[in-house]
């Protein structure tokens, strides 16, 4: 709308189909553009939340959604009483947590280093193989972290050197953690680093030869050119993160967990799971997936609040 | 996040074809009756006045007329399948059986596989979507929420009474086969719950427990008989051979035909005692199971990986001829040196020997082994069915001797030949594939096997052309010696009884499972045991059995 405002001043008391042709006129190439994004967001990110409303039903799959009773709250009271909740809720939260205290951080550590490499060559192939691992089938990849993890695996005999006896590291509760937020960071750190790396290429150079003459060495020009020129990017980041806490992938924790490892590796996302697709309880599957999302939502509210009001930098 | 994404993806679904489904709710339960739809059957068969149960008189065929149809009509079929017949072919119509049977009935079978392995998702997804096939095979674990007759009593499937008695003179021939026939094919209510896959006795235990026969003659031992013979064997084979993992465990602790834990007179979900259902997990003699099992573990006799290797029936290939292993449980195709003559291990030697469940004490017997039931998968017609009538005769033709040879050994003088003593034997388009398959993959190229109809399974299985020597029907001798009187059959629930034991069992299961791997490894203490038990029954395991036992008794009542 800006756009028609400044193209034409002058005129005045345009009708709202004179303004809606204008801007077809002149930015009708982005509105295709950006059409199947909207589609898509309207198809399978507006539309399927009127399914929640499952969660307030006792769902029949033959009755449909207008066709089965309300229940209310019942499938959430259900939910905070059972006896896995509170497992349930701080293994989702703890291995979230961890993940985010390691696994951010890690991709932008990745992406300063680099971008302190002046060969190029080397740089870019150490890139590459970085990348390697994000391509790997997540099935492959848990298949090689259990043979890795197992008594007799690479990993478990570096352990039982450091500590003594082979063990089958996979069958600890007390490592899980360790396992899952490792292999996350094996796998993603090379692909969570390109727009990091590429944030780093906009710093603009002069700073850094400003800086020379005033005398800093490579920490000082990190500390306070660098870090501060990216930290929009990853506040941003940041902020998006929070809002997917909750979010622990049900897949990579299924390939990995056994029941010897439910204590510390059970979580949200792997109940909602078995509850909708193992046992048909759609109803209730959903009301716990619909919790989830509203913590999400809160988190995501809150972080960016923090952040516009501290740094001045949020998503809305 | 990815399941509530597909979660409401499906809800999505739901949501766009509720209103089809609503168009559509009348046709299960009321308009199914045979004799108001139209079909275009071959009216030609032979027909017979029949009185049902209830008294009344109805018209019955007596033989299925060929073709079944005058005009070639296509039935749509969703059919769950399995990986070593994906390997040869994209669909069942390629398969030269399944050609000579469209050939013979004038009808196109349309089938429908499910990616394998996503079944139960797809199955959910086609059940929301509110458009189905006309038949439809549940195989392969996918069940309707609730039971084949919530399905019914949904109006998601027909009800298939009178079809069954008017236009299923083979199907209805083989139910009252015998007792187990008559009550595993109908539900507690009367509802006949569709075409199953049968048997006419049931299999034998294709499953059970085995130990290396080249390492006992290593040490001079017998194969075991008792828990004192198989501690004594796993030791040896620990001590003196340096086996790392002496006996291969499923990853939830106790064996799927409850091996060892039989011992103790308890099994491994449901068992029964003359018609009174008891929960294995919460009996003294699994903690007694657990207690020896500890043991067992702490001595390095388990495998330390069972947790993680992830098999919950028998290990994979890999695992079973890693020469690591001393004792554990397999399918029948492996045993003796199955796994030799396969290629898949190179060790020559290699040889198991198949043995009956381990007891206390000499002359004790176990009552509870792997078990089928003669009654298998269903196929049901669903509310979208375009020709319930022709549908019907189509699958009852599944269940005369001509479709039985056809779906088992294809197409006599191409497939199969009768040799001068009648027996069935394969021809070289089988055993000696020109086109280079092996054995398996040239049987599923040509030949159906599984599916609705009546198959024998002894005579599948004896002339399976996989088996080199008969050694291997071995197995199903010495695993079937055991009982099954403690065996639990196949109950049905109704709709709120099956909704609450889902949701209570649900949780048990998973407290049942970690608790058990828990003490055998150690990590949670035995004498835990009774407040694991309290645990159970607090959270309803006593209504559970309660449920599961009501069921049992209207089964005996049927």
């Amino acid at each position: 709308m800006k756009n028609v405002s400044v193209s034409a001043p002058a005129v005045q008391k345009k009708t709202f189909a004179d303004r809606v042709r204008l801007e077809i006129r002149t930015s009708g190439a982005l509105y295709i553009m950006a059409l199947p994004v909207i589609l898509y967001y309207l198809l399978f990110r507006y539309i399927p939340m009127f399914g929640t409303v499952m969660a307030f039903q006792k769902f029949n799959i033959a009755k449909g959604i207008f066709g089965s009773p309300w229940i209310g709250f019942d499938n959430f009271i259900t939910f905070f009483n059972s006896y896995y909740f509170v497992r349930l809720l701080r293994n989702t939260v703890l291995i979230s947590l961890t993940d985010l205290v390691f696994n951010f951080p890690a991709p932008i550590i990745f992406a300063l280093l680099l971008n302190e490499v002046n060969n190029r060559w080397f740089k870019k192939t150490v890139q590459t193989i970085s990348y390697m691992p994000y391509f790997v089938s997540i099935v492959v990849l848990c298949g090689l972290v259990i043979d890795f993890c197992q008594a007799g695996g690479v990993i478990s005999n570096a352990f039982s050197l450091l500590f003594g006896e082979s063990v089958n590291l996979m069958s600890k509760p007390e490592y899980f953690r360790t396992i899952f937020v490792g292999s996350n960071i094996w796998q993603g750190l090379g692909y969570g680093s390109i727009v990091y790396i590429a944030a780093l290429t906009s710093v603009d150079q002069e700073l850094y030869e400003a800086a020379v003459i005033d005398g800093a060495g490579r920490w000082k020009q990190t500390i306070h050119i660098t870090i501060p020129s990216i930290m929009p990017t990853i506040i941003i980041l940041l902020i998006l993160r929070m809002g997917s806490i909750l979010d622990v992938g049900y897949e990579k924790v299924m390939l990995l967990y056994n029941p010897a490892t439910y204590e510390t590796a059970d979580v949200i996302s792997t109940f909602v799971y078995r509850k909708g697709f193992v046992d048909y309880d759609y109803s209730y599957s959903t009301a716990v997936g619909l919790f989830n999302s509203v913590i999400n939502l809160c988190l995501l509210t809150l972080t960016n609040y923090v952040s516009r009001r501290a740094g001045e930098i949020s998503l809305f | 996040m990815k399941a509530k994404r597909i979660l409401t993806a499906l809800l999505a679904a739901g949501l766009v074809v509720s209103a089809l489904a609503s168009c559509n709710q009348n046709s299960g339960t009321e308009s199914n009756s045979a004799a108001e739809s139209q079909t275009q059957a071959n009216t030609s068969g032979e027909t017979a006045e029949v009185s049902t149960a209830e008294g009344e008189t109805v018209t019955q065929l007596t033989e299925i007329p060929l073709p079944i149809v005058e005009e070639k009509i296509t039935l749509s079929y969703w059919f769950p399948w399995d990986a070593t017949v994906s390997n040869v072919v994209t669909n069942n119509n390629e398969v030269m059986s399944v050609q000579k049977m469209e050939e013979i009935t004038n009808i196109h079978i349309d089938y429908i596989h499910p990616t394998i392995g996503q079944e139960k998702e797809l199955f959910s997804v086609l059940l929301s979507s509110g458009d189905l096939p006309d038949m439809m095979y549940l195989a392969n674990g996918v069940e309707y929420p609730g039971g084949i007759v919530t399905g019914i009593s949904d109006g998601m499937f027909l009800n298939i009474n009178d079809l069954v008695n008017q236009y299923a003179p083979n199907f209805s021939k083989w139910r009252q086969y015998d007792e187990v026939h008559q009550k595993e094919t109908i539900s507690d209510d009367g509802y006949i719950l569709g075409f199953p896959m049968m048997n006419d006795i049931p299999e034998g235990a294709n499953l059970g427990l085995c130990v290396r026969q080249d390492y006992l003659d290593q040490l001079g031992m017998e194969a075991p008989h008792t828990l004192d013979e198989v501690h004594d064997v796993l030791s040896a084979a620990k001590n003196e051979l340096g086996l790392a993992s002496p006996l291969l465990l499923t990853s939830n602790g106790v064996f799927y035909d409850s091996a060892l834990l039989s011992a103790f007179g308890v099994g491994r979900e449901w068992y029964q005692n003359d018609g009174t259902v008891f929960f294995g997990p919460m009996q003294e003699g699994y903690k007694e199971y657990l207690t020896m099992m500890n043991q067992w573990y702490n001595e390095g006799l388990i495998d330390p990986n069972f947790v993680s290797n992830a098999f919950t029936d028998a290990p994979t290939n890999d695992l079973l001829v890693s020469d690591d292993v001393m004792m554990t449980e397999t399918y029948w195709g492996r045993v003796v040196d199955a796994m030799v003559y396969n290629g898949v291990t190179q060790n020559e030697d290699f040889w198991l020997t198949p043995i009956s469940a381990p007891v206390q004490k000499e002359g004790d017997t176990v009552g509870i082994r792997m078990y089928n039931s003669p009654i298998m998968s269903q196929t049901v017609l669903t509310k979208d069915c375009s020709d319930p009538v022709v549908a019907t005769m189509w699958l009852d033709y599944q269940y005369t001797e001509d479709a039985m040879i056809l779906n088992n050994y294809g197409v006599e003088g191409e497939t199969f030949y009768y040799d001068d003593n009648g027996d069935f034997q394969f021809t070289d388009l089988i055993m000696n594939n020109p086109d280079g398959y092996n054995t398996t993959d040239a049987n599923r190229l040509y030949i159906r096997r599984n599916g609705s109809g009546w198959i024998k399974w002894e005579r599948q299985q004896l002339t399976n052309p996989t088996v080199a020597h008969k050694d291997e029907v071995w197995a199903y001798d010495i695993w079937s010696a055991d009982g099954t009187e403690w065996v639990v059959p196949a109950v049905t629930m109704n709709t709120e009884e099956s909704a609450e034991y889902q949701s209570l069992y649900a949780d048990i299961k998973t407290y049942v499972e970690e608790s058990t791997v828990g003490m055998i490894m150690g990590t949670m203490p035995l004498d835990q045991f009774d407040a694991y038990v309290e645990q159970l029954k607090a959270m309803g395991i006593e209504r559970v059995i309660e449920i599961e036992q009501t069921a049992l008794d209207r089964y005996y009542a049927r």
